[in-house]
């Protein structure tokens, strides 16, 4: 396909970058022990299975994709207690994997404004669905946990 | 008002500050009605509400002195609440505590009316400070 025809570009490896700062600042805020975040990389087939819980977030705008926080349902009760939360039902893990999903997407306005728009939570049991061959991964681990970031936004008219 | 226990914990609730805390996510809205009502503040929770509409209809019923609101959320958003809710009660304190960290947003949320902008993730003792600040 002709670059010029299409009307949306990939997100480059520098603009991940304000997604890494977001995971990070999210858990120094929220608990007392840092994330641990790798750079962002393409995913791949064993991203797609990975996590109990994944909240997604459309965006549209200037940019169109989605953002998914997947994550297993361990790492989200200990969120969930480091919050003060004990209540750990099956709809509040949901709530939660939806809310860092929306945490970690409206932090990015930061970087992109206002024209990164972000839509309301969407969540699911299980991982993020199959993504396209532009979506990004960024891994964290916290505690003893593994977490994933998807990041799957192309900017318009770049 | 005669003395009793009943009667203390009424005049008492009529010196708090009324407070109403509005978001989508259960987690954001228990976390903060804790917070508030840990005794370090000076404030009662009359509400919580889970978008903008039940928002309106609750200030509209229980008066609120100061609202925390979230801008992301489905019915009615934070932005047009804020509107609503000054219109409604034109002296209520809003503060808005959202994960849209750019600057248009939070401009556009102080000139709708909103006193104040706290950004997510936030932690106990920044609430807390924001609260103080427009519970004065």
């Amino acid at each position: 396909m002709n670059a010029q025809a299409h009307p949306y570009a990939s997100l480059k490896p520098d603009d991940l970058n304000v997604f890494v700062e977001a995971i990070a600042h999210y858990f120094h805020q929220i608990s007392a022990e840092d994330a641990q975040v790798r750079p962002a990389y393409l995913t791949d087939e064993d991203d797609r299975r990975r996590g109990d819980y994944t909240g997604l977030i459309r965006i549209s705008g200037q940019f169109q994709g989605q953002v998914y926080f997947s994550a297993p349902s361990a790492m989200l009760r200990h969120l969930l207690l480091s919050q003060g939360e004990s209540q750990h039902s099956e709809d509040t893990l949901l709530d939660l994997v939806g809310e860092v999903a929306n945490t970690l997407s409206g932090n990015a306005r930061r970087y992109f404004g206002d024209r990164f728009v972000i839509s309301v939570p969407q969540t699911q049991r299980g991982a993020p669905a199959a993504t396209g061959e532009h979506a990004f991964a960024i891994p964290l681990n916290w505690k003893k946990y593994n977490a994933l970031l998807i990041v799957e936004v192309d900017r318009c008219g770049a | 008002m005669r003395n009793t226990p009943e009667a203390n914990a009424a005049r008492q609730d009529l010196t708090r500050v009324r407070l109403m805390v509005v978001d989508d996510s259960s987690v954001i809205r228990n976390r903060i009605a804790r917070i508030a009502g840990n005794g370090l503040l000076n404030t009662h929770i009359v509400g919580l509400a889970r978008n903008g509409l039940e928002a309106v209809r609750l200030c509209a019923q229980y008066q609120p002195d100061l609202v925390t609101l979230d801008l992301t959320m489905p019915e009615m958003d934070g932005i047009d609440c804020v509107d609503a809710l000054v219109k409604l009660k034109p002296d209520i304190r809003v503060l808005v505590v959202s994960a849209l960290s750019d600057k248009v947003t939070a401009l556009e949320a102080i000139k709708r009316g909103a006193n104040g902008f706290l950004f997510k993730p936030f932690t106990d003792e920044q609430l807390v400070q924001a609260l103080k600040e427009l519970s004065q």
